[in-house]
């Protein structure tokens, strides 16, 4: 990266952003967003890192929940299927582990998921199932989305009708390398007692490399529960 | 009353404080661990009432013991505690009564540390729960305490316990507007706010027909801690958009027509 304003190009999608020293401080900015670091430019330059991750942080954190929204899949009595989701992405600008910045690619909604008392504010996300006719997964992407995996597998002797999932990004972890940038594994569980959703700690795409400076990722309850219904 | 110095058990006595001094760090300890725990397990306010509770107990038992060993009949005491208890408690019916509400809004819940309330009128963040009061930090900065007896009574509204909120306006256009339109470029604005909750979606209507206006009503649900930024921004959005687009918004107007056979004195 180089002194002043230049243009990222870690991903195809191009946006332009500069820092410079104000009064001791690195002013960092793009558009109408400014934010001012502590310490010495160079420094700055060395530790400042563009990730993309997955799509909860605008306009602001509010929800660690989002709701993918897919097109309707049917799955029969003790059917397993795996489907591959296409979700936007955001991209954030890190400095020494603090979020200076996000950049997103799709615009943002939220939605209450369950009661007003004790549900769940999620983030709206339109996903597109992206799987091939022989039930591969792309083998590219172009930099603005990533892909999900998505095992479902019903439990009960009844058929069920899926067109949403509600994951936790706390129990998530990206996975990145080129263009291609993947999540990890999600399992949903149709069963009797409910749905569940579960985080495996794996990729389902080989030769990506979990993505590093996720330092809010909880890796230890990995499930959660749709508690109110597909 | 004169007392013999020569008859007073030293060593006791020296025990006895011993075991105070000790009781009591043992019992702010005990309490402090308890409190750590609890909190692992309930809420911070409920688990520091539940420890200060705890270290109360503790401290009760360690002065009966210390009353043991300076040489007085603890029963005897228990019963005369009793009395004068009964006679304090009669003093004191409402510190009782704060205490006992303490205890029942611990059972009850109704609010934690740091959630937004309103306690019979009083708005603001609840900063500590102690066995006999409750205080609040009020919007516009003061402490506000609140004696437990009167918060377990008042009505409580709790804004933390809830995710989402409703906003509601009520907008009046002009009978010369279209009310089509109008109730159009207000959904499109607030489609254009992502805090506006899309499920459960946003509701526009014609409520009421005035005197002088047609009423509007905008409905829409927003997430909690964004209530009153999302409240006043679209308020001002919805304004300049049906300004922008020629809505006419009236306000109350009175025509006063003077007769031209007004006769001079």
């Amino acid at each position: 990266m180089g002194f002043g304003s230049w243009k990222a190009s870690t991903l195809p999608r191009k946006f332009s952003m500069s820092l410079k020293s104000v009064n001791g401080f690195v002013e960092y900015s793009r558009g109408g967003k400014k934010v001012n670091v502590m310490g010495d430019l160079k420094q700055v330059e060395s530790d400042l890192r563009i990730l993309p991750r997955s799509p909860i942080n605008l306009p602001e954190r509010i929800t660690d929940h989002y709701m993918i929204n897919f097109p309707l899949t049917i799955i029969p009595p003790g059917g397993r299927q795996v489907i591959f989701i296409r979700l936007p992405l955001e991209v954030e600008v890190r400095y020494k582990g603090r979020a200076l910045d996000f950049v997103g690619f799709d615009s943002p909604s939220f939605s209450l998921y369950g009661p007003v008392d004790g549900g769940i504010l999620t983030r709206n996300i339109r996903g597109e199932i992206v799987t091939d006719s022989s039930g591969n997964p792309p083998k590219n992407m172009d930099g603005r989305h990533m892909v999900m995996p998505l095992r479902i597998k019903n439990y009960t002797s009844q058929l069920h009708q899926i067109n949403k999932v509600l994951i936790n990004t706390r129990y998530m972890d990206l996975y990145y390398k080129g263009l291609q940038v993947a999540t990890e594994k999600i399992k949903m569980d149709l069963t009797a007692k409910g749905v569940h959703v579960r985080y495996l700690n794996e990729t389902h795409f080989k030769g990506l490399q979990k993505m590093s400076g996720e330092s809010q990722l909880l890796k230890k309850e990995q499930k959660t529960d749709m508690e109110w219904g597909l | 009353m004169m007392i013999d110095l020569t008859t007073i058990d030293w060593v006791n006595v020296g025990t006895a404080l011993l075991v105070a001094l000790v009781g009591y760090f043992i019992s702010r300890r005990i309490s402090r661990v308890a409190e750590r725990a609890l909190a692992k397990k309930m809420p911070e306010g409920s688990a520091k009432n539940l420890s200060r509770i705890i270290y109360y107990v503790f401290i009760f038992v360690m002065i009966l013991f210390v009353l043991t060993l300076l040489g007085l009949k603890v029963d005897s005491l228990l019963v005369a505690g009793g009395v004068i208890g009964m006679a304090i408690g009669f003093a004191s019916q409402k510190t009782v009564s704060n205490f006992i509400s303490g205890i029942f809004l611990y059972i009850d819940r109704p609010m934690n540390i740091g959630d937004s309330v309103n306690i019979g009128g009083s708005s603001g963040v609840v900063l500590d729960i102690t066995p006999f009061s409750t205080r609040l930090r009020s919007w516009d900065g003061p402490v506000v305490r609140i004696p437990n007896s009167k918060v377990f009574d008042s009505e409580i509204t709790n804004y933390k316990q809830t995710v989402a909120r409703r906003v509601e306006y009520s907008l009046r256009i002009s009978y010369d507007s279209s009310t089509d339109k109008a109730i159009q470029l207000i959904k499109e604005e607030l489609a254009r706010e992502p805090f506006v909750l899309t499920s459960p979606g946003p509701d526009v209507h014609v409520s009421k027909l005035g005197d002088s206006a047609v009423e509007i009503t905008v409905k829409f649900w927003t997430p909690a801690p964004k209530m009153y930024a999302v409240k006043t921004r679209m308020l001002q959005r919805i304004y300049q958009t049906l300004k922008k687009a020629g809505v006419s918004i009236p306000y109350p107007r009175m025509d006063i027509r003077l007769s031209n056979k007004v006769k001079g004195r």
